[in-house]
């Protein structure tokens, strides 16, 4: 039984260094999964809609610091909007690098949502699309919440947080351009 | 009982000796450690983190290097935009550009700063407005060179070609008027100046009082082998206090013997 155990010891420590190391070089991920301007063209039949811009100011500004809990970091945020439909490119910190996310609102839900591009060492599980389908169909109640819960990611918290704000903000910069238009 | 009397008096002697010689030999340190060791028990009182230090020789000590002004280029209204330790400086405010800093200019109350691969727009409070990318394919190999002005149009040479920005800043568009009737702009700022302000304000931002004190504790201040002499201080205090206590109990361990004799 002893040597049972010895002999199955060293096998068993290098395969856990095996999935460490793939661990570890999975999770430094700094990647771009797509480019802006692809997705937005995928989600308007391949046309590039004209791109508006929305400026952060006055009460507008206030609530989207009151989602973001801090200033969004640029005045003005460009848009692509054809009829009641959609397409922003926001970016929120996780930890300490941005996140950038392509979200489709269509009606005033959003119908579809993507990590374009993911900068952070871990919480990278959030591209995957068990995560992000969460997010379809989801709207905006007392245009600061989501009318769903979104469930998390053990060890990827603040990356679903980020991502979740971004989701808050998209819809709430929607209902914005609507009444505007 | 004479030769134990007198051996006995030499060991007093010696102790004594050895107690003296060590207090004043760590005299000195020991100080620095009660001063610096009450002033770091009151580091939130004291914002010492807060407190920076400006001194050139303990910069130098700490190996800090106060970097050089790269560009600068002037505003109207005597301001500036400048690249200075891997950042862009409008006055004294770091903006959220990106180096290499490649021209600046105002149109409309809105500062366009080029770096390489974009334009960045600022308020004149140097709020970021929003970037205007040359080229959004990724890892494209374009890049802006230079700027200029033409007719109150602000373009850019780029390895694209001339663009112009719109009116709105929403979009960069081919610039078709000739390369002549261009302005080129040139780095027009007086470094020296610039660099006094900034080298100021930098020179304020890597060194806290309070770090410096916790080196000076630690010996930390003269690397490894400061903090083993520290070490050294700290244990000659532990023998100069026991050596103060058995002093201290001199005379009863005296009246201990008398005692014991006259038994």
């Amino acid at each position: 039984m002893t040597v049972l155990l010895k002999l199955s010891t060293r096998p068993f420590i290098y395969f856990s260094l095996l999935l460490l190391i793939m661990g570890i070089q999975n999770n430094s991920h700094a990647e771009v999964y797509k480019e802006n301007e692809l997705f937005v063209r995928e989600n308007f039949s391949g046309d590039l809609p004209v791109a508006n811009h929305i400026w952060l100011t006055g009460d507008l500004k206030n609530q989207v610091k009151a989602i973001l809990s801090h200033p969004y970091e640029k005045l003005r945020i460009k848009y692509w909007m054809n009829d009641n439909k959609s397409a922003w490119i926001l970016e929120e910190i996780g930890k300490v690098e941005f996140i950038t996310t392509g979200i489709i609102i269509d009606s005033g839900k959003i119908s579809k949502m993507e990590v374009l591009a993911f900068r952070e060492s871990r919480g990278w599980e959030i591209k995957y699309p068990f995560f992000l389908k969460q997010f379809i169909n989801t709207s905006l109640k007392n245009n600061t919440q989501l009318d769903q819960t979104i469930d998390g990611i053990t060890g990827a918290t603040l990356s679903v947080r980020a991502v979740t704000k971004v989701a808050r903000l998209a819809l709430l910069l929607h209902n914005h351009a609507i009444d505007k238009q | 009982m004479k030769v134990n009397k007198k051996r006995r008096k030499k060991n007093w002697a010696k102790l004594f000796f050895l107690h003296r010689y060590l207090g004043i030999s760590i005299s000195l340190f020991v100080i620095i450690l009660a001063v610096t060791g009450i002033l770091l028990n009151h580091t939130d009182t004291l914002e010492l983190h807060k407190r920076p230090i400006n001194s050139t020789w303990l910069m130098k000590l700490y190996g800090i290097k106060s970097p050089e002004v790269k560009k600068a280029y002037s505003l109207p209204n005597d301001n500036w935009v400048a690249e200075f330790a891997n950042y862009i400086y409008l006055e004294q405010k770091k903006v959220s550009c990106q180096t290499p800093l490649n021209g600046a200019m105002i149109k409309d109350k809105v500062i366009v700063i080029a770096s390489e691969k974009k334009l960045c727009l600022i308020t004149s409070n140097g709020d970021l407005i929003d970037y205007l990318v040359l080229d959004t394919a990724e890892n494209s190999k374009h890049y802006i060179t230079r700027m200029g002005r033409s007719d109150g149009e602000i373009v850019i040479d780029t390895t694209m070609g001339l663009l112009a920005v719109n009116a709105d800043y929403t979009a960069l568009f081919p610039f078709k008027k000739k390369l002549s009737v261009i302005e080129w702009q040139e780095i027009s700022m007086s470094l020296d100046k610039v660099s006094t302000v900034l080298k100021h304000q930098y020179q304020g931002s890597g060194l806290s009082l309070e770090r410096v004190l916790l080196d000076l504790h630690s010996g930390r201040i003269m690397t490894q082998q400061g903090v083993y002499f520290m070490d050294l201080v700290a244990i000659l205090l532990i023998l100069m206090t026991l050596s103060g206590l058995v002093m201290w109990a001199r005379p009863f361990l005296k009246r201990k013997r008398r005692h014991a004799k006259s038994k």
